[in-house]
């Protein structure tokens, strides 16, 4: 309904900035001195608590330990993507910004970058726990700037997991380690000739995945076919152009044309990582699954979907290179740290939150509780956290060959570029070079032209 | 009322003009008309209005104007019982929150679904229709639960008539359809540019109920432009480019208005 102009154009400007001004700045007045307030990522899974139950008992710790201060937790149930979203709105404002947040560190540079947070150097000098971290997950939450945004709680490897049974029905054998792509696509291949109504392989692919798609998918791929292929840190350019990226993307355009894979349609699910743990594996329907260290936390006892002999029904391989060239296999690693908002109202509360829950016992109780991997030395040797849990040895010892992402703040673009990229040869919409050619485009749009070409 | 909406409307049409992202950026500043060239540039960008212009013509326009009208003169006719029965069947669509009807369209378009187990006893071809039509079946499931709104405007309406005129027209052996055609729509012209405007409006903003069905996919088929403007915004976390969309989204929906009201303009 058009309206007629009223208000003359300087009155509305004035309107407009004032509104701006009283909505920006609150001054953290609603904050109580004696509560920390912590953010967290809560499971979509309602029976999976592990994070609740452990921030709970972190919670009476810390309470029991300090008479008279609190902790509130703040859960927010989403999928990844919606959290990070979430949170940034959160942080932009003191209303609203938590002491204590969950920052993955595929999105914390982006989030230094904002000035949503604050450094923790005049911190973490003199906290005695500090050295004990090993030095690359140290970098994990280290800007540009070379200060350090954030504590790591742990981090992931990825590698194969595949289904012992299926295996045996199709003639494979049951200590599998692929040397290269083309026995990865070999044993799919068998697998779906001789045991019908199973999957053969899963890669997590298009953007409804999100971050899933891209790291768990197409870099397990794309870092297995040379150096530096996403992002090259000498010349500080994004890669364009290269015959590897075309390469990770035939691999996934063939899992689906050849059928190899999910249904495009459940492929394209997004709720289809929580299908893999939870449907797909535990019913013996899928026979190789490309994915995160961290599967077994939902199969843990009081998960609700407790599979206690998960480790004798399923195998476990290391992603090999895309033709076997040095050093033979390749991960990726992520993971997730606390960092204290910028707009905080008790950062010296939260450090100390943090503190509490990165004791050795406490951190060595939540690597276990969650299957992360140790980023710290002294749990990593730890016997029980080495017995913990079958296959923990396995993918520690995957930290040797792992990759961590180049997560600088055009990362998360460049991410949705290959998401876009798998999605499009995964329905066949495009061909690999067209897909491609598209996420180049992508990519020098995303980063304002600072590309390189390989 | 202008007090309270004036400042973020204000300062949603300031950020439409500006670089403005989520996370990633120290500093926004500001950028003219850039957002709305990208947007003009983008292959996705006029995929969206494309398939925005789709959806709302044929759930909108087509789909639930039509039924809607349909209903309406049908139920003038029938018994009480079928009237009772009908009339709660349709409002209870409309009355459903957008998210539970969209889930119970996606298990009945599923690929398992209710629609392909009717067609495997019919022994008709099935398909997955979220994955090979998903605009065809989110345009049905608007019109599935938007028809209940017309059908009610088009009941009040067509009540407003007067027996005789009818009667008159019945007497100088005017069959059914001539009837409907130059006595009953001209009388309810009106209510049809109310109605045409109030469901394109809704319609062009719809954004649960695709979201929970297709996640505007698979690739972009199914992506109006309330979702793309939900990725670029959120997901994206290009809050002015999205919010330039918003604004063009705001011009479309002013489009429509402009004709409808020019249809309504024309006296009887």
């Amino acid at each position: 309904m058009p309206v007629r102009p009223t208000a003359s154009a300087p009155l509305l400007l004035a309107t407009v900035l004032a509104a701006g001004a009283l909505t920006a700045c609150g001054g953290g007045s609603g904050d109580d001195p004696d509560t920390v307030k912590v953010s967290y990522k809560q499971s979509m899974d309602n029976q999976i608590q592990v994070m609740d139950d452990y921030l709970e008992a972190m919670k009476k710790q810390f309470e029991k330990a300090h008479p008279g201060k609190k902790v509130k937790l703040v859960p927010i149930k989403a999928p990844d993507a919606e959290y990070y979203t979430k949170v940034q709105q959160m942080l932009r404002s003191p209303k609203t910004a938590p002491d204590l947040v969950y920052e993955d560190t595929f999105l914390i540079n982006s989030d230094i970058t904002s000035g949503y947070l604050k450094p923790l150097d005049p911190y973490l000098e003199k906290w005695k726990e500090w050295p004990k971290f090993i030095d690359t997950a140290k970098a994990a939450a280290r800007a540009e700037d070379g200060r350090t945004y954030g504590v790591p709680d742990g981090t992931d490897t990825r590698g194969l997991w595949f289904s012992r049974d299926v295996f045996k029905k199709a003639g494979l054998p049951q200590d599998w380690q692929p040397k290269n792509w083309a026995e990865v696509l070999d044993a799919a291949r068998t697998v779906k000739e001789k045991v019908p109504g199973v999957v053969p392989l899963n890669v997590y692919t298009g953007k409804p995945g999100g971050e899933t798609s891209a790291m768990q998918g197409l870099e397990m791929l794309l870092y297995g076919t040379g150096k530096d292929p996403v992002y090259d840190p000498k010349a500080k350019k994004w890669v364009v152009g290269s015959k590897g990226f075309k390469d990770a993307l035939r691999f996934v355009e063939t899992v689906y044309k050849e059928k190899l894979g999910p249904d495009v349609e459940d492929a394209l699910d997004p709720n289809m990582a929580t299908r893999v743990r939870g449907e797909f594996l535990p019913k013996g329907k899928l026979a190789i699954n490309l994915d995160g260290s961290w599967l077994p936390q939902d199969w843990l006892k009081g998960s609700g979907h407790e599979w206690p002999d998960w480790s004798k029904e399923l195998g476990l391989a290391a992603m090999p290179t895309q033709h076997g060239q040095a050093p033979g296999k390749v991960s990726m690693s992520g993971g997730w740290t606390w960092a204290i908002p910028a707009k905080a109202g008790n950062p010296d509360l939260a450090f100390e939150f943090i503190e509490t829950m990165q004791t050795k016992e406490n951190a060595k109780r939540w690597y276990i509780a969650n299957s992360g991997i140790s980023v710290r030395e002294d749990v990593a040797e730890d016997p029980e956290y080495v017995k913990a849990q079958p296959g923990i040895r396995f993918f520690t010892d995957l930290v040797a060959a792992t990759h961590y992402r180049p997560a600088y703040p055009a990362y998360p673009k460049v991410s949705t570029a290959m998401q876009e990229a798998m999605e499009k040869v995964t329905t066949r919409d495009d061909s690999v070079d067209g897909a491609a050619s598209g996420y180049d485009d992508e990519v020098r749009s995303a980063t304002d032209g600072k590309v390189i070409e390989r | 009322m202008a007090l309270f909406l004036a400042g973020p409307i204000g300062y949603c049409a300031y950020i439409a003009f500006t670089d403005l992202q989520l996370t990633g950026q120290a500093h926004e500043s500001f950028v003219g008309f850039e957002n709305f060239r990208t947007a003009f540039d983008d292959e996705d960008f006029l995929n969206a209005v494309w398939l925005t212009l789709v959806f709302t013509f044929l759930s909108s326009v087509v789909g639930q104007n039509t039924l809607g009208l349909a209903l309406a003169v049908l139920m003038r006719r029938a018994s009480k019982a079928v009237r009772t029965v009908t009339g709660a069947v349709v409002i209870t669509a409309w009355v459903l929150p957008e998210v539970v009807a969209g889930f119970l369209l996606y298990a009945f378009f599923r690929r398992d679904g209710t629609l392909n187990a009717v067609l495997d006893v019919l022994h008709l071809p099935s398909q997955n229709w979220l994955f090979t039509l998903p605009i065809l079946a989110v345009s049905f499931a608007n019109m599935w639960r938007g028809t209940a709104f017309s059908m009610l405007v088009y009941s009040a309406a067509l009540s407003e008539i007067p027996k005789e005129v009818t009667e008159a027209a019945e007497v100088d052996g005017a069959s059914g359809w001539r009837r409907m055609w130059h006595i009953t729509l001209p009388m309810i012209r009106r209510s049809i540019g109310t109605n045409l405007m109030l469901n394109t409006l809704q319609t062009l903003s719809v954004f649960g109920l695709i979201w929970v069905m297709t996640r505007g996919g698979p690739g972009n088929r199914s992506q109006t432009l309330p979702l793309f403007m939900y990725e670029q915004a959120f997901q994206k976390s290009m809050i002015g480019y999205g919010t330039a969309v918003a604004l063009l989204l705001l011009l479309v929906g002013s489009l429509f208005s402009l004709v409808y009201m020019r249809l309504l303009r024309t006296e009887v």
